[in-house]
């Protein structure tokens, strides 16, 4: 934990996302407005003292809107990153430690959700379904799993093979204790990095959901959705635009800063 | 007999990007020892003592011939029955813990599901025959050199009382006071349990030090077992001198 506060570009992302965290926490105390309270005689009004960073074009407060937005940016990437961390780690996990035909099944499997574009696949379903915050969540962690079982069947098939694994296996250890002290423990890392990566992911697809129209929707709002706003009125109100397209592209960033960060931190000196 | 191994074989399949390469690490190995017997196994790089040790201890299976310990064959051995008989010391002492284990943890592991009362003192007085203190069961492997965790993991594996201990170059990678205390604490623990200790290693002048019988691999293949002093008459055998010679005796 220590080297993380070294790293400085790390250590500025987690400053970053703790606001973020602690904005999504408190919103109703911190947003000056209610979210989707329309004044129409201030449409798209500029930043001021009353609003700091302007209105869209139903007058609603854009500062308060993106700081319920960040509940919702918040909730899909880390409820989305768990999903993914949750199905990666377990099918990566049986293939790799039991081998044979459910290896076969699930890696033919993987192979199979590779060769779609994973953006349209979640657009086709999200077509299908309701385009709501919990479709949302749910598609974007069913469909980003693919790397990480990959990931931790390479890992599993390395440590199974470790020297402290075959004397625990001499010993007559239990299947279960091989499996849960001795292999998970030791895999543990990647999933790490791989989730706080997954989290910026999850975020970033949300916003293009949303962009598109087939993310969380009206009342409720989310960065994407502001963004998506602001398009149509770019030349005459670029704030709409400008400040949740900077506010995305630092959280992502701030994750993936975090993932790389703990890469470095959890790699080495694993086995010295 | 307490091992007996007759006609072994082993064959590496590599899947190759068209069809497969097939290697016979061990082709037809008849070996055999007694209860309490001890001696060491040298052999070039790749000659097929690693598969040879692996084998023995049930870690890999074989393609053909029979291992037989007291006449009965490993394959029908169960994992707790055959914990009591062998055991296995790696050559990388570096993985041969669990880093996120303290010691303790991995050394109870040898007393299965339900440890005894007496646990701690069996494990205190093991620590001391592998000349370890009881203070270091609280400390995680990454905090003690490549020695002291060789020597723990020797201690795991006497915790199991074996009839047998299989070394797989337990000091290739240890410096040379590591490699004499280790060697040492083996021919203790041979004396004060009368455990069989297998050393496999490459280093001849460790295999004499160590026991007088001494087993000879040469790609797969026992060329030579005998005692140590008849290895040395051999000039025959030319794979046997060249091997003296790289040794440096
Ligand atoms: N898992 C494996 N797959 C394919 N070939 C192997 C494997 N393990 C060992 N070999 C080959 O078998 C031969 C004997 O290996 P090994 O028993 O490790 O020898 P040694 O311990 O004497 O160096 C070597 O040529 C090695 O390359
Ligand atoms: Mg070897």
């Amino acid at each position: 934990m220590n080297k993380i506060f070294k790293n400085k570009a790390a250590f500025a992302g987690v400053v970053f996302i703790a606001a973020v965290v602690f904005i999504a926490v408190f919103a109703p105390f911190i947003a000056p407005y209610e979210p989707a309270s329309q004044d129409l005689s201030v449409r798209l009004a500029a930043p001021s003292a009353a609003h700091i960073l302007g209105t869209d074009d139903l007058g609603r407060d854009v500062f308060s809107r993106m700081v319920y937005g960040a509940r919702v940016s918040m909730a899909v990437g880390f409820f989305a990153a768990l999903l993914t961390v949750l199905i990666g780690t377990l099918l990566g996990m049986v293939s790799g430690y039991f081998g044979g035909i459910a290896d076969s099944v699930i890696m033919r499997f993987t192979d199979i959700m590779l060769c779609f574009p994973t953006f349209f696949l979640i657009l086709l379903v999200i077509a299908f379904f309701e385009p709501n915050i919990y479709n949302v969540m749910l598609v974007i962690g069913l469909t980003s799993w693919t790397g990480l079982a990959r990931i931790v069947r390479a890992e599993v098939l390395s440590i199974r093979e470790r020297e402290f694994v075959l004397a625990s296996k001499m010993l007559a250890v239990s299947k279960s204790r091989l499996f849960f002290i001795h292999i998970l423990p030791n895999v543990i890392s990647p999933i790490i990095v791989y989730a706080a990566i997954g989290i910026g992911g999850a975020i970033l697809t949300e916003s293009g959901l949303s962009f598109l129209g087939l993310g969380v929707q009206p009342p409720m709002s989310s960065w994407g959705q502001i963004l998506m706003q602001g398009k149509d009125y770019i030349y005459a109100a670029w704030w709409l635009s400008l400040f949740p397209g900077i506010v995305i592209l630092f959280t992502v960033l701030s994750f993936n800063l975090i993932g790389e960060a703990l890469r470095d931190i959890l790699d080495p000196k694993e086995y010295s | 007999m307490f091992l007996e191994v007759k006609n072994l074989s082993k064959t590496y399949t590599d899947k190759k990007f068209f069809g497969e390469n097939k290697f016979n690490a061990l082709d037809g190995v008849d070996f055999s020892m007694k209860d309490g017997e001890s001696l060491s196994v040298i052999g070039g790089s790749g000659s097929g003592k690693t598969t040879f040790g692996r084998i023995i201890s049930k870690l890999l299976d074989f393609d053909g011939g029979s291992v037989k310990y007291y006449g009965k064959d490993i394959k029908s051995y169960n994992i707790t029955e055959f914990s009591g008989i062998v055991q296995m010391i790696f050559q990388n002492p570096y993985a041969s813990l669990n880093p996120k284990l303290k010691i303790r943890s991995s050394l109870l592991e040898a007393f299965g599901a339900g440890a005894p009362s007496n646990a701690e003192d069996i494990i205190e007085k093991t620590l001391e025959s592998a000349g370890l203190e009881k203070k270091i069961l609280d400390n995680f492997p990454h905090q003690f050199s490549g020695g002291q965790r060789q020597r723990i993991a020797v201690a795991r594996a006497l915790i199991k009382k074996p009839k047998l201990i299989v070394a797989d170059e337990p000091f290739a990678s240890l410096d040379v006071y590591s490699q004499n205390n280790i060697t040492e604490i083996f021919k203790s623990v041979r004396k004060n349990t009368g455990v069989s200790i297998i050393l496999i290693t490459h280093d001849i002048a460790a295999a004499i030090k160590f026991a007088d019988r001494m087993i000879i691999m040469n790609e797969g293949k026992i060329i030579k077992d005998d005692s140590s002093e008849n290895v040395f008459k051999e000039k025959e055998n030319a794979y046997i001198t060249d091997l003296l010679a790289a040794m440096e005796i």
